[in-house]
């Protein structure tokens, strides 16, 4: 009887654990996309001058992990 | 008897000025012509040097050396990685090499996006392209800019050691992410290289504030 009482508390446990952990990688995946929407590389966005390069870049850069 | 002593003091002065700026000319134009021949004839190569800045600065200072050692040795940014990413890294280069003669920035653009792998032409998105093609197309944009450095170092309008330590920079940043370093630390350096690249700039190209 222990025994079972024991499991159930270890499920219980281990369920919360994941349930836990699953809210904050949700929560972060949804950051990031928004980041990225806001970065996204596109074909016909120039690199003409300097600066233009650099934005690129950075945009580039937000979208690496 | 005046007048003799005053005409042949005059021609001896005509004289002897002419035989001073002769040989002073002489001497100056011998001593540039042998630095010029000193300096071509000893520098061979840019390998020899120790650290990655005097190797860059001397390619700017011998183009004719930078462009036998672009084919002959391994690209700054491919050294001191493990081989496959040596050969990976070495190919990139090799293929996106097309990529600088196009004319137009947008055709530049789409040369860089199809060589570093990134599909954005089939309907794909940038955010769903694989973190290693998005390294390489950072790369290529890298070297853009590289080169971009390089033709105002050609033409006057930065120093070569303002040249050679922002390219220092560009190739750090560029092992950086060819090793596969995170975002942060990559971000963190061309934090640094934007402020030294923007000082250079900021007096021939308009709008470049040199204080950001």
């Amino acid at each position: 009887m222990k025994i079972l009482i024991w499991i159930i508390v270890g499920l219980v446990i281990v369920g919360g654990l994941v349930w836990f952990m699953s809210g904050d990688q949700e929560t972060g995946t949804n950051t990031g996309s928004n980041d990225l929407q806001n970065t996204e590389i596109t074909e016909s966005s120039s690199i003409q001058s300097d600066e233009e390069v650099f934005t690129e870049i950075d945009n580039a850069l937000a979208g690496l992990e | 008897m005046i007048k003799r002593v005053f005409a042949s003091s005059i021609i001896a002065l005509i004289i002897l000025s002419t035989l001073a700026s002769s040989a002073g000319s002489s001497s100056g134009n011998a001593q540039v012509n042998s630095n010029a021949t000193a300096n071509t004839a000893s520098v061979i190569t840019c390998e020899n040097t120790l650290t990655l800045r005097e190797r860059i600065k001397c390619r700017i200072e011998n183009p004719s050396v930078a462009q036998r050692e672009a084919y002959e040795s391994v690209e700054e940014a491919c050294r001191g990685h493990a081989n496959a990413t040596i050969s990976a890294c070495e190919n990139l280069y090799r293929n996106s090499a097309r990529c600088y003669n196009e004319e137009n920035s947008i055709d530049r653009k789409k040369c860089f996006l199809e060589e570093s792998g990134v599909n954005i032409n089939a309907g794909g998105t940038f955010r769903a392209t694989p973190t290693e093609s998005k390294r390489n197309y950072v790369v290529l944009l890298l070297y853009e800019l590289q080169e971009r450095i390089e033709g105002y170092a050609e033409e006057g309008k930065i120093t070569t050691d303002q040249a050679s330590s922002l390219i220092t920079k560009i190739v750090e940043i560029k092992r950086m992410i060819i090793a596969g370093e995170s975002r942060a630390n990559i971000e963190a350096k061309i934090i640094e290289f934007k402020k030294e690249y923007r000082v250079a700039v900021s007096s021939f190209i308009p709008g470049v504030a040199n204080d950001s």
